[in-house]
């Protein structure tokens, strides 16, 4: 039986499994409009879709007493609790009826889910139909596509959101070359403009994140600058070198690094690292872009390291014997035979520590100074576009033009990870063509 | 075969009463939604929401309100004036904290959203302090010389050109440490310091949260910034301030504060939303009370009024 004949059909049988696969989503959806909405005593358009689902309900249990031989009426057992609790709901809570009319519809919900949700359908063929089509594999089939397909509407769910917050700004009023070039953020302003015009005050307002994208920019470069070397080269060692002992401690501790939250990176940022970098680079303040790039570095290095050691991994043991049979020193495997081989994998664990770094903002937002500037070097304090989103949007009325920006900057990080993976895919797709 | 009978007929059993159970529960709450929230050991709740600046005095007050009476119980969170007053518009909240006043365009969305206009209490003052750190050997500071500063294209870059030599800073350059420009403490400082006709230079550091502020610049002898009296520490100094150079200045504490002759100080906010009553209006009443201000002094903020 089809997935569609299955939900709305009150025609065939279907087995106990299918009743429940279908019953207990509805159930759920039920429970949580009843105690967000007060469903019984309110009534809506909104509840439109309910009725779907009320149908739905209907359909599989007829289908339900047809696997018991039972004919399609035995459906109205189900309206009994219905009536009831209507009853219920217009009854005075002292009155005897709310105590009879409850026991009824106990007595009945009871009664019915046992036949229907707990025995078994007659064997072999009644009038409805054989039992052979009684299979609830359909409507698995049909639960597992909708956990694959829940990623992409998630994402386009996300995108759809964000896009809708800052959309009205976006479109009208925002001068966006401004926004891209200029490095004068000003969203809070409150000076009028010189030369408005006398009729309406011009509010100097300027929304310039050429600085921020820099801060970004910079950052995440520095923060690869350091972790890739390390990881790439953490991931040969525990791939390659290590004893099989010494490899599990190193992957626990790589691993408990990741676990570490942004926010207390930060705050060792904040606190150790500041007075690190003063005390080493004799620099007036600590809370600079190399501040920020090793902390979003260590934040990477566990990423790189996993993923990079799985590539390394994933090449057969046959490339390394056949090199090192041919007379070809452990450093020769490794150079010309293994990176070679597990070139895509390392790619993706650099490009995914990439996109670590990019969307970080705690971290940044605690130890890069965040500061509207032009970084001019390691040392120089700068502002990234995560950040300005997390220190502002807390404090900004909603629905304001400031409020829009936020959620632009939001458009334009997710552009930004967009063409990343785009190129990541690109190049991996180029790679193996070659 | 009897005994998974028997177990299926326990969890239909259960199921089923689950069932009812959330019908009917929904149902009673939902009528009880209009009388105030109440928390599970039956205390009615007040929820208290808002700035930064002001959530350790609002901790305290709820603390304190424990010893007053046991019915009520209060519950604080920070996020912002900007997150109070929003949630005030939003109507979930009782009470908002707001380290600056409520604007009449949020006025106007709260009375729109909910029907309610914000009633505004003052519940004490926040002198803002300048701090630098605890080696610099400046002690004073005019308001003109700050807006040179911190404003757009300002002339003071140095700490020689405030007339000092600051030892601890080798490149002799201020680092001005500031707040995200949305929040409360902004807004009032840049508006003390400029009014509305100059914005701030930009590559300031904007630190989230006025006890930043001050652990920054305990540790940076170059730094320069402002938080609250009451966020003061051993790592650093507040600077006594004058209006303009040869005025009196004054040091931020609680008799210049009160006697309005300190001149960055600003009174804090509440607000509820429409005339309070019942237990939100006894909590506002206490809090205004000699015994709720006496807080407001052991957090370092400054009361209403001396006695």
């Amino acid at each position: 039986m089809k997935f569609f004949q299955i939900c709305f059909s009150f025609k065939g049988r279907i087995n106990r499994a299918a009743w429940w696969l279908l019953n207990l989503p509805i159930f759920v959806i039920f429970a949580i409009f009843v105690i967000a909405y007060n469903f019984p005593t309110k009534i809506s358009l909104g509840f439109i879709p309910l009725l779907v689902l009320v149908w739905i309900h209907l359909a599989v249990t007829a289908k339900r007493w047809h696997d018991k031989d039972k004919s399609t009426w035995w459906v109205l057992f189900h309206f009994i609790p219905l009536i009831a609790v209507f009853f219920v709901m217009s009854a005075k809570p002292s009155s005897g009826w709310w105590t009879v009319i409850h026991l009824i519809a106990i007595i009945n919900g009871l009664w019915t889910t046992i036949e229907l949700g707990f025995t078994k359908g007659t064997e072999g063929s009644n009038q409805f139909g054989t039992d052979s089509e009684t299979s609830s594999e359909a409507v698995i089939d049909v639960y597992i596509s909708l956990c694959g397909l829940s990623a992409i509407i998630f994402v386009f769910g996300i995108f759809f959101f964000v896009f809708k917050e800052g959309a009205g700004f976006l479109f009208k009023g925002l001068n966006l070359w401004e926004f891209l070039t200029s490095e004068e953020w000003y969203p809070t302003s409150q000076v009028i403009k010189e030369n408005s015009t006398l009729g309406e005050p011009e509010i100097n307002k300027r929304y310039g994140t050429f600085a921020l994208i820099l801060g970004t920019f910079s950052v995440t470069a520095l923060a690869m600058l350091i972790a890739v070397p390390f990881g790439l080269g953490a991931a040969i060692f525990v791939s390659e070198f290590c004893s099989p002992k010494l490899r599990e401690t190193f992957k626990i501790v790589i691993e408990f690094l990741a676990a570490i939250p942004s926010v207390v990176w930060g705050f060792i940022g904040l606190t150790l690292m500041n007075q690190l970098i003063i005390a080493v680079f004799n620099a007036p303040i600590g809370l600079t872009m190399l501040n920020g790039g090793i902390m979003l570095a260590l934040m990477s290095v566990p990423i790189i390291v996993s993923i990079a050691e799985d590539a390394l991994k994933a090449v057969p043991d046959s490339y390394r014997e056949a090199a090192e049979a041919l007379g070809a020193t452990r450093w020769q495997v490794i150079y010309r035979v293994l990176l070679p081989a597990a070139k895509n994998g390392l790619l993706a664990a650099v490009l995914l520590g990439a996109a670590r770094s990019i969307g970080e903002t705690m971290a940044v937002l605690m130890a890069t100074g965040h500061s509207v500037n032009i970084p001019s070097g390691p040392l120089s304090w700068i502002r990234t576009l995560t950040a300005t989103i997390a220190a502002e949007l807390g404090e900004v009325a909603r629905g304001d033009e400031h409020y829009q920006v936020l959620f632009i900057i939001g458009i334009l990080l997710f552009s930004i990870t967009f063409v990343v993976n785009l190129i990541a895919d690109l190049v991996i797709k180029g790679i193996r063509q070659s | 075969m009897l005994k998974k009978s028997w177990m299926s007929y326990a969890i239909i059993s259960i199921l089923v009463f689950s069932v009812f159970g959330f019908v009917f529960h929904g149902d009673s709450s939902g009528n009880k939604r209009t009388n105030g929230t109440h928390n599970e050991s039956g205390q009615s709740i007040i929820k208290n929401k808002g700035s930064d600046t002001m959530v350790n005095l609002a901790q305290a007050w709820a603390e304190a309100y424990r010893g007053v009476t046991d019915t009520v119980s209060v519950e604080v969170s920070g996020g912002g004036s900007g997150t109070g007053v929003a949630a005030l518009i939003n109507g979930t909240v009782d009470i908002a904290n707001c380290s600056r006043q409520v604007k009449d365009k949020e006025k106007q969305q709260a009375l729109e959203n909910t029907g309610k206009e914000p009633i505004e209490y003052i519940v004490g003052y926040d002198a803002l302090a300048v701090y630098v750190h605890k080696e610099n050997p400046l002690e004073r500071i005019t308001i003109p010389q700050l807006a040179d500063i911190y404003g757009e294209d300002g002339e003071i870059i140095t700490w020689d050109q405030l007339g000092i030599a600051n030892s601890g800073c080798k490149s002799d350059k201020i680092i001005r440490i500031s707040r995200q420009s949305n929040s409360g403490t902004y807004f009032y400082f840049r508006e003390a310091l400029l009014g509305k006709e100059r914005d701030f230079e930009l590559g300031s550091l904007d630190l989230h949260g006025s006890k930043d502020v001050v652990e920054v610049i305990g540790r940076t002898p170059c730094a320069i910034g402002y938080s609250g009296m009451g966020y003061a520490t051993d790592h650093v100094k507040m600077l006594d301030i004058a209006t303009a150079s040869d005025e009196p200045y004054y040091a931020p504490n609680l008799e210049n504060v009160i006697a309005k002759t300190y001149p960055i100080a600003r009174p804090l906010y509440m607000y509820s939303l429409g005339e309070p009553t019942g237990e939100a209006k006894a909590y506002l009443d206490w809090i205004l009370s000699a015994e709720g201000q006496k807080i407001v002094e052991e957090l370092g903020f400054v009361p209403l009024e001396s006695k």
